[in-house]
């Protein structure tokens, strides 16, 4: 009987990571606002580039940094 | 043979020997907590001290966002800082050096188990003299990524899945390559489920196997999370790789970008641009030891260190030769190469030769020499 728990326990556990999981790359990779879809993870490295130009960070630093840049999500 | 707590004692003195030369040659380049910290240990030391933050206010964090560096080591940092009360630099060599203890320990039970010809003591003093050896005693995440996949791996031979899976998800949280491990607890789950596929309480079997791959992911996803809370992107630590210079190209537009260059006179200027030959090489070498574990039927160990290489020359070349050589399946693979030298004599030449060029390199280190970075 406590190895039949043992076993439910485990398995309900599994279940609640993978699926936690699951939802939390589908946050990073489905967000429009942030990634473009999927395909920005590695398929198409043109699409990494958006993101990052329209939150203008331009190398070399903070002295080039506008006055405009745009907000993200979090602030 | 000679018992653990002997090796441990020497390994452990050795540590501390060649950490006292560190400092030695550090003196006149400012001692050696402004020495040793080159290249990234300053991201990881401001981690450890400040955290992450949002975009609205990276101008306050460098010329780029510290988003690219995983939250494992900063945080072990940041816990000795408090621990020990010394300044964050030198708790995190503290941290790196009692990590790299534990590397090459746990690299001598593996040696033991996987390479049953080798003697434990020349690993024990390969692991301290190899030349790129002295990035385990650095301030970055080698000896702590080194640790945690021999970890993972011996706690597999065990069949500890989940313990190797627990494992598995610290790696995911130190560097973006611990996610390389997954697929292998994801053959070792397999492997059990076919076992005991005739077992009577499948039931049984089926959580067994599945908790762990819910577990190995963890440290990535966790950090995933942070980031999407804190900055707004879940995926932040890969898009600001284009801020650090790497955009995804793949392996062979960056190996033909780096063999047409053909720039080793750049290695001779410490201030100019790296040579992308010589990181090139790095590659090709530590590709062709891939190949050889795995025509001698290592697949985990090739898999690990082929995908080590492949996945950040995806994108950029260079740390490579770092990455290659503080791989702990090439330094097995080397050796394993160096094992016929039996004789007491060669053995201390050898170990001499190899403690000299470290140092050689340490200097080169100390002043920012780009082949090193």
């Amino acid at each position: 009987m406590h190895s039949v728990l043992r076993a439910y326990w485990r398995l309900a556990a599994a279940t609640v990571l993978i699926v936690a999981q699951a939802a939390i790359l589908a946050l990073g990779l489905l967000d429009p606002h942030v990634s473009k879809g999927y395909r920005s993870l590695f398929i198409d490295h043109t699409m990494m580039k958006v993101p990052y130009e329209d939150h203008t960070f331009i190398w070399p630093g903070p002295d080039t940094v506008p006055e405009t840049a745009v907000p993200t999500k979090s602030s | 043979m000679l018992r653990m707590r002997t090796l441990a004692l020497v390994t452990s003195a050795l540590v501390l020997a060649r950490v006292v030369v560190y400092a030695w040659i550090a003196v006149p380049f400012g001692g050696l907590t402004d020495a040793i910290c080159q290249y990234d240990c300053g991201w990881y030391i401001r981690l450890a001290v400040e955290g992450y933050q949002s975009d609205s206010q990276w101008d306050t964090l460098g010329p780029v966002p510290n988003w690219a560096f995983f939250p494992l080591y900063p945080l072990l940092i940041r816990g000795a800082t408090a621990l020990t009360r010394l300044a964050p630099e030198l708790a995190g060599m503290l941290v790196a050096n009692l990590l790299f203890i534990g590397f090459v320990l746990a690299g001598v039970v593996y040696v033991r188990r996987t390479r049953p010809t080798l003697d434990p003591m020349l690993w024990v003093l390969f692991a301290v003299l190899f030349p790129f050896g002295f990035t385990f005693s650095v301030p970055y995440t080698e000896s702590l990524f080194a640790l945690l996949t021999i970890g993972a791996l011996l706690a597999l031979q065990r069949e500890r899945l989940l313990l190797a899976a627990g494992l598995t998800a610290l790696l995911c949280a130190t560097r973006p390559t611990g996610v390389l491990l997954i697929p292998v607890i994801l053959a070792a789950c397999a492997a059990t489920l076919w076992r005991e596929r005739h077992a009577p309480d499948r039931l049984q079997t089926l959580g067994r196997v599945l908790l762990p791959l819910g577990v190995a992911p963890l440290g990535l996803s966790l950090f995933m999370l942070y980031q999407y809370a804190v900055i707004g992107d879940a995926l932040a630590f890969n898009h600001v790789q284009l801020l650090w210079g790497r955009e995804w190209r793949g392996p062979l537009y960056w190996l033909i970008d780096g063999i047409s260059a053909w720039d080793w006179g750049n290695m001779l200027n410490p201030n100019g641009y790296p040579s992308k030959t010589y990181d090139c090489a790095w590659a090709l070498l530590g590709l062709g030891v891939a190949g050889v574990l795995a025509r001698r039927r290592r697949f985990a160990e090739a898999w690990l260190l082929a995908g080590t290489i492949v996945l950040p020359l995806s994108t950029a070349l260079h740390s490579l030769p770092r990455f290659v050589a503080t791989s702990p399946f090439f330094l097995f693979a080397c050796c394993t190469a160096l094992a016929p030298i039996s004789s007491l004599r060669w053995r201390a030449v050898l170990a001499g030769g190899l403690g000299l060029v470290q140092g050689l390199v340490v200097v080169g280190w100390y002043i920012s020499s780009n082949a090193l970075y």
